[in-house]
């Protein structure tokens, strides 16, 4: 029924598809963009340098020199995104650069690959551990009820109150920018939003008669939280984690444009943007091929979430 | 002398709001013997449910019993299981008590089922809650439990959401999910009230006869005495959180002593009298503020000045008349007949 109504979506359809693309990008980004090939014929013997980098960490097996010798496939950008070419600075988008190279001769589109791990991770990453917070602290509001709900909601309405971007950048001032500190960050401040929303589903759950049906046969009630009211009240909270994923890209984007987020030398979308900023008036592929991105993923993102939530919701069908 | 399975003794349950406290069940005493198909007759808000509910300890807040006792003693004489107080039993212990020993089904076949899991799911459930088994032993006992309720292609069914279901199929489901932990008890809250008539009678019919099987006893709670007429073998009824009445079926039917359960008769539809049905006057007295004395009185024919000063309690009676003091035995006892009133009887 929902997978339906999905489908029928255009919009949505046609957003799903681009999630879809951007995560086969961030997953294949070592054998779509890369200076080594992807298989080697020297003398005799065949290598797959990335795979073996991939699984060793290192190229040692392959022989040096690799331009020099046998036959090779190289991946469709053969650059890797920290390359630095000194003899190609600034190049516009052309034949051998696609969509140009920067200050530091560096490949654009093979940053923007390697841009969308960053983006993805943090994504998902961010948006589970907020998701996971905010279930349990919605459940034990909704459940409970009585004083703990008290609690838990005064404590949601104090996170709603701080304002979590400039709160997110107080932090990372404290415990120093990187990949890994954003994801956290991110995490523990947004879940109020699911906290609200599955609050909501165990206060109308729990009264159901199966809840109590569960209870006569003898339930345990963390049994009962977790197996049979969660998977009732979970699908608000994937449309919610859905747009969720979109707000926490944009807000890594935000920081990595700030400094405050990935460092360099990795690449990120909005660490791209931020170095454009000194080259904007002679090198307009720098600022444009980011911001496509993030702005195509953001919208990809909340165009699915639209999509699952008008599926789900048969209310808001016009 | 053997025990009763089940003995409720003086059992009160409250509901404390912000309006003042109420009794939703107010002094019940009654026993359920071994085997026995009791069934608990009452119109709506009168408290059935909620003494259901309180015999499982699963009154949700804001109601809370707040006196009497619920002694329960296990079935087979031959085991050393002693006898037990429900409301002096830990959580733990009474969650590992039902669904194994006393078990529950609803009215709403509908909403009683897990709508996001298959019917296999939700049985197989309860069966891991109370049996060690292996998977396939399950399976084979969800197939023989599912069949006993009498649904034809079980393995079939086991793969079904709820919502793939009729109603009388859902409600032969929570049937088979409550014998999981072969009980000794089954409590039935209106369990045929949301299916058609049809399917009612299949409903009772089943009950009955996996009672007869199994041995188990039966407490039906209904609003309809037609189906208590047609399966129970004790009756006990219940007016504004008390019990006013316990008689065997045959006796409460031919002869009912509380002026309430009379009233309750006389407005029965019969071919006889096709004329207007008889109603009885007045409203249930408002919970929050219970009269003095019975709390009939505004509504009896009969009610004299004795009715509205000293509350009646619930005692035994012969012949329209109260049993002398000397033989009185305790409420519920299967033989006796018990009213709360006066002036029992045609007097």
């Amino acid at each position: 029924m929902v997978g339906r109504q999905f489908r029928r979506n255009r919009l949505a359809m046609a957003g799903i598809i681009f999630v879809i693309f951007f995560f086969a990008t961030a997953l294949l980004a070592p054998f779509l963009a890369n200076d080594k090939p992807i298989y080697l014929y020297h003398e005799g013997k065949h290598y797959f340098p990335i795979v073996h980098q991939i699984t060793h960490g290192h190229f040692s097996s392959t022989p040096h020199n690799l331009k020099a010798y046998g036959w090779r496939l190289m991946p469709p950008v053969p650059y890797s995104p920290t390359e630095y070419d000194l003899s190609s600075l600034l190049i516009p988008p052309s034949k051998n650069h696609w969509l140009g190279t920067d200050d530091q001769g560096r490949d654009v589109l093979a940053r923007l690959i390697y841009g969308s791990q960053v983006s993805l991770s943090v994504g998902f990453i961010a948006v589970s551990i907020y998701v996971i917070i905010g279930l349990f602290f919605g459940a034990m509001a909704g459940y409970f009820g009585g004083m703990t709900d008290l609690i838990i909601s005064r404590l949601i309405e104090i996170m709603i109150c701080f304002p979590t971007f400039f709160l997110i950048l107080t932090v990372l001032a404290f415990v120093g920018p990187s990949i890994y500190n954003i994801m956290i960050v991110i995490g523990i401040t947004s879940w109020t939003g699911i906290a609200r929303l599955t609050r909501g589903e165990f206060l109308k759950f729990r009264h159901q008669d199966f809840v109590l049906a569960a209870k006569t046969v003898g339930v345990s009630t963390p049994r009962l939280l977790i197996k049979h009211i969660l998977p009732n009240s979970l699908a608000p909270v994937f449309v919610s984690a859905t747009f969720g994923v979109a707000a926490a890209i944009l807000v890594e984007s935000s920081l990595s444009f700030l400094g405050f987020g990935v460092q360099p030398p990795t690449a990120s979308w909005g660490e791209i943007l931020s170095q454009s900023r000194d080259f904007m008036d002679i090198a307009w592929w720098l600022t444009l091929f980011p911001g496509l991105a993030i702005f195509l993923t953001i919208t990809a993102y909340n165009l699915v979430g639209e999509g699952l939530r008008d599926a789900i919701d048969p209310k808001l069908k016009i | 002398m053997t025990q009763p399975l089940l003995d409720v003794q003086h059992l009160h349950t409250a509901f404390i709001t912000s309006d003042g406290s109420f009794l939703a069940v107010n002094d019940v005493c009654f026993k359920i013997n071994r085997g026995e198909l009791v069934g608990l007759v009452g119109e709506s808000g009168c408290g059935k449910s909620v003494t259901a509910l309180s015999i499982l300890r699963l009154v949700s807040e804001p109601g809370k019993i707040i006196k009497g006792s619920i002694l329960y003693h296990p079935r087979h004489d031959n085991t050393d299981e002693p006898t037990v107080n429900l409301l002096q039993l830990s959580k733990e212990e009474m969650r590992r008590l039902r669904g194994h020993k006393i078990a529950m089904i609803f009215q709403e076949p509908m909403t009683s089922l897990n709508p996001v899991f298959t019917v296999g799911n939700q049985i197989e459930e309860s069966l891991k809650l109370h049996q060690k088994m292996s998977r396939a032993e399950r399976r084979d006992k969800m197939i023989e439990l599912l069949q006993r309720v009498g649904i034809p292609d079980a393995p079939k069914l086991l793969k079904r959401y709820p919502h793939e279901l009729s109603g009388g199929m859902r409600q032969r489901v929570m049937i088979a999910m409550a014998l999981c932990g072969s009980p000794d008890l089954l409590i039935a809250d209106e369990p045929s009230t949301a299916l058609d008539v049809t399917i009612q009678a299949q409903v009772l019919d089943l009950l009955k006869s996996l009672q007869e099987q199994t041995g188990m006893s039966l407490l039906l709670i209904t609003h309809d005495l037609g189906v208590i007429a047609e399966t129970v073998t004790k009756v006990i009824v219940m007016y504004a959180g008390q019990v006013v009445e316990i008689a065997s079926c045959q006796e409460l039917f031919s002869n009912p002593q509380h002026p309430y359960t009379r009233a309750l008769m006389k407005s029965i539809p019969t071919f006889e009298k096709r004329d207007r049905l008889e109603t009885i006057p007045g409203n249930v007295p408002r919970l929050h503020q219970l009269p003095e004395g019975c709390l009939f009185q505004d509504r009896c024919p009969k009610a004299k000045e004795k009715c509205r000063q000293q509350k009646p309690e619930l005692e035994e009676i012969r012949e329209g008349r109260w049993a002398p003091s000397t033989e009185r035995r305790d409420p519920g006892a299967p033989e006796g007949r018990w009213a709360r009133c006066y002036y029992p009887g045609d007097s």
